[in-house]
């Protein structure tokens, strides 16, 4: 089963993932910001797709995600950004790092199994 | 006719008031000034001529007939000096020496009177007329002058001129002396032959008396004029004019001279002339050609005893003098009035100036003004209007720097206040901004539990349970919508959404906007009729311009009826694309017409559930404003609600 890394400051909305994604059969792996998210690549070969939030302490979602694209390991791991950051500048910035899909906060659970299932599918 | 003359005189005016209008103030001063001097300097120098040309020539005229008068005096004088001689003589001698038949005592008498008087010759004639002693010649015969010879032996005296005949020249030996070769000249009478035989002569005559007081003949002394120029010269050194006598029209004794400078004896009088003094017998004044130029003249008859015109006696002065003085005076009266003229436009001149340049110092501190500086004072000190002008003109200039620095103050004021305006609004957004997004936080939680409860992944729930969260469900998409169109607006109020302008078809984009509310409209079995031009176009952001149809279109089906129709038309409108969208619902009451585009606002419609924040038709109206359009509203109570959005084409 594909292995999924989320990356979410907020408890709530990280149980919430991750009882959404189990519920679909996903293995999941949980991190309070980046640096947490950076660990947990290092400690996880497996990492089929890692779901983002912007907004965080310590590093945050446009570092992590700088981090990573750096990283031959890692750059090839899909993303998909998980914010209540709704601009449109936000969102083109995001797409230039190299991000796979976009989902606004507060998002429905059908549109966020539907956006992991076609981002894993490619 | 008159009328036309009228109107003619006044368009005439109105183009030359309209010339003048376009001419310079120093111009128009200059005509005027011209038309004030040369009007008044012809006038005088016209008037001033002719009177003293006209005075002139009378004048001249007055003093020919007066060296007329001195002409007839100096005549007279001669005459009675022949006459008082010949009364000198004493009958006594005459009558012994006639009775001793002693003619050379007789010849002595006329010798010695012949030489007293200066005369050509003198007779003495018996009582049948014949002559018995002449002073020039022995030779006897009878005076050739009949009707004096009667007169005197009548017992008459005799003192006139007369024709003295060719004979009796010729008896006396003057013929030589008196012959006049005729010469004719410009203008002057033609005449048969070539030499006047002829002879003018002063003649002197008285009977002589015996003892017992009869006649027994005549004494006559005789000064002919012909060549004589002892009186012409006379009178011409009295008046210092030009004198003639003529026998007939020929002059025989003249100071006038040919243009050799000998005396112009033998020539002719003017054909003019002699119509008037010879033939008419009248006094002939003014101007007439002598010989060879122009002369001022008076001309008069010359009587013989029997009252006959038997010659002329002319008195002349020439007239280049005069002509020459009044060219003289022409020029004179033309140089001065050309002075004077010159002077009018120096005057003139000097005058505009003290009137144009305090003129233009005005008006180059007007430009000053305009061009912002106001720190102005003209300096015009003349105590005129202009300087009253300018007095007013320093006054404004102080008033409007007065008041420039008060709108530089208040320009000041309101720029801080806008700046500070500008902060207020940008933390405005950045509040609304980052309320937003923290408050998304929370509501992705309560959004995502609650579909999970409601989604039975959580366990079956009954239907209490499902419609509670149904409402909590609900009402969080509610929550969601207002903070996504608090942010849609404050984004769009702030500029900080880019707008992506291009050319849309308005049909298309309309259908697009059913086709997405087809389910609502189906749902309520609603009837939209389109009416849309179909090439119509406009230059709009499409997506943005999209959820303001889909806004408006989406509230005209909220508020029909079951089965209500709507109407959708667009067409050009000058230079924008007009939608309108009406619906036959229940309208909107006037006293929230003025209001539905306000934040927050929403008219209370007890049958129709709140769903929205009112935030809709302001985000409407912000899209259609920045897109330079215009959306209005137009409703009545009970019959349904019209928008109008006007869209620039281009």
């Amino acid at each position: 089963m594909a292995k999924i890394l989320v990356i979410e400051d907020e408890d709530d909305i990280l149980n919430l993932i991750k009882i959404i994604l189990n519920m679909e059969g996903y293995l999941t792996i949980l991190a309070k910001d980046g640096e947490e998210g950076i660990n947990a690549l290092k400690n996880n070969k497996d990492i089929s797709l890692i779901i983002l939030d912007i907004k965080m302490p310590n590093m945050d979602g446009w570092e992590f995600l700088k981090t990573i694209k750096n990283n031959n390991d890692w750059k090839n791991i899909p993303i998909i950004v998980l914010t209540a950051y709704t601009q449109v500048s936000d969102i083109e910035k995001a797409r230039k790092m190299g991000i796979d899909s976009y989902i606004a906060k507060p998002f429905s659970r059908e549109n966020l199994i539907k956006e992991v299932k076609k981002v894993l599918s490619s | 006719m008159h009328l036309n003359y009228d109107i003619i005189v006044i368009n005439v005016c109105n183009k030359v008031m309209n010339m003048m209008k376009k001419i310079k103030l120093r111009g128009r001063l200059l005509i005027l000034s011209i038309i004030i001097s040369i009007i008044p300097v012809i006038i005088l120098g016209v008037v001033s001529v002719e009177n003293t040309i006209k005075t002139m020539n009378e004048e001249a005229q007055k003093k020919i007939n007066t060296d007329l008068q001195i002409a007839e005096y100096i005549l007279n004088e001669r005459l009675d000096f022949l006459s008082k001689s010949l009364e000198l003589v004493s009958d006594e001698n005459i009558v012994s020496s006639i009775k001793n038949k002693n003619l050379n005592s007789l010849k002595m008498t006329t010798s010695k009177l012949k030489n007293i008087t200066n005369s050509d010759f003198v007779i003495i004639f018996n009582k049948e007329g014949k002559i018995l002693v002449s002073s020039n010649t022995n030779k006897t015969g009878y005076v050739d002058i009949p009707s004096i010879t009667k007169k005197v032996l009548s017992g008459k005296k005799i003192r006139s001129v007369e024709i003295i005949d060719e004979n009796t020249l010729k008896n006396e030996n003057l013929i030589n002396k008196t012959v006049i070769s005729i010469k004719t000249t410009e203008y002057s009478i033609k005449v048969n032959k070539t030499t006047e035989n002829l002879a003018l002569g002063l003649i002197s005559a008285r009977p002589i008396y015996d003892e017992n007081g009869n006649i027994i003949g005549g004494i006559l002394v005789c000064d002919i004029l012909n060549k004589d120029y002892y009186l012409v010269d006379k009178i011409s050194n009295h008046s210092g004019d030009v004198v003639t006598i003529f026998l007939d029209g020929i002059r025989i004794s003249t100071d006038v001279e040919n243009e050799n400078g000998t005396r112009a004896v033998g020539t002719l009088v003017s054909k003019e002339v002699y119509d008037k003094v010879i033939r008419q017998g009248e006094i002939y004044q003014g101007r007439a050609f002598v010989v060879d130029k122009w002369y001022i003249t008076s001309y008069k008859p010359i009587y013989n005893s029997e009252n006959e015109i038997i010659g002329m006696l002319f008195v002349g002065t020439p007239e280049r003098p005069f002509i020459e003085l009044q060219q003289n005076i022409k020029a004179h009266t033309i140089l001065i009035g050309f002075l004077s003229i010159i002077l009018a436009l120096i005057v003139s001149l000097v005058l505009s100036e003290t009137i144009i340049s305090p003129i233009k110092k005005l008006k180059s501190a007007a430009e000053k003004i305009s061009s912002g500086d106001y720190n102005i004072h003209v300096d015009v000190n003349s105590c005129d209007e202009i300087g009253e002008l300018a007095k007013a003109f320093n006054k404004m200039a102080e008033d409007v720097r007065k008041s420039h620095e008060e709108l530089k103050r208040h320009a000041k004021e309101l720029e801080e206040s806008y700046e500070k305006l500008k902060e207020v609004d940008r933390l405005k957004s950045e509040i609304i901004s980052i309320v937003s997004h923290e408050l998304r936080t929370p509501l992705t939680s309560i959004k995502g539990y609650v579909e999970l409860v409601l989604d039975g992944l959580m366990g079956e729930l009954n239907d209490n349970q499902r419609r509670c969260l149904e409402i909590a469900k609900n009402n969080i998409d509610r929550l969601k919508r207002l903070i996504d169109n608090m942010l849609d607006l404050s984004k769009i109020e702030s500029g900080a959404i880019k707008f992506d302008m291009k050319i849309v078809k308005i049909k298309d984009m309309i259908n697009e906007v059913l086709n997405s509310l087809e389910p609502l409209i189906k749902e309520k079995n609603i009837e939209v009729v389109c009416d849309i031009e179909d090439s119509l176009t406009a230059k709009v952001d499409k997506d943005r311009i999209t959820q303001v149809l889909i806004n408006l279109i989406e509230n005209a089906i909220k508020f029909s009826p079951v089965k209500g129709v709507i109407e959708i038309c667009a067409f050009r409108d000058d230079n924008y694309a007009h939608i309108i969208i009406k619906d036959y619902g229940p309208g909107i009451p006037k006293k929230d017409l003025n209001k539905i585009f306000d934040k927050f606002y929403q008219v209370n419609f007890p049958k129709i559930k709140k769903d929205g924040a009112g935030l809709g038709l302001a985000i409407c109206k912000s899209i259609v404003e920045v897109h330079g359009g215009k959306i209005w509203v137009e409703s009545e109570l009970g019959k349904g609600t019209t928008f109008h959005i006007l869209l620039p084409i281009r």
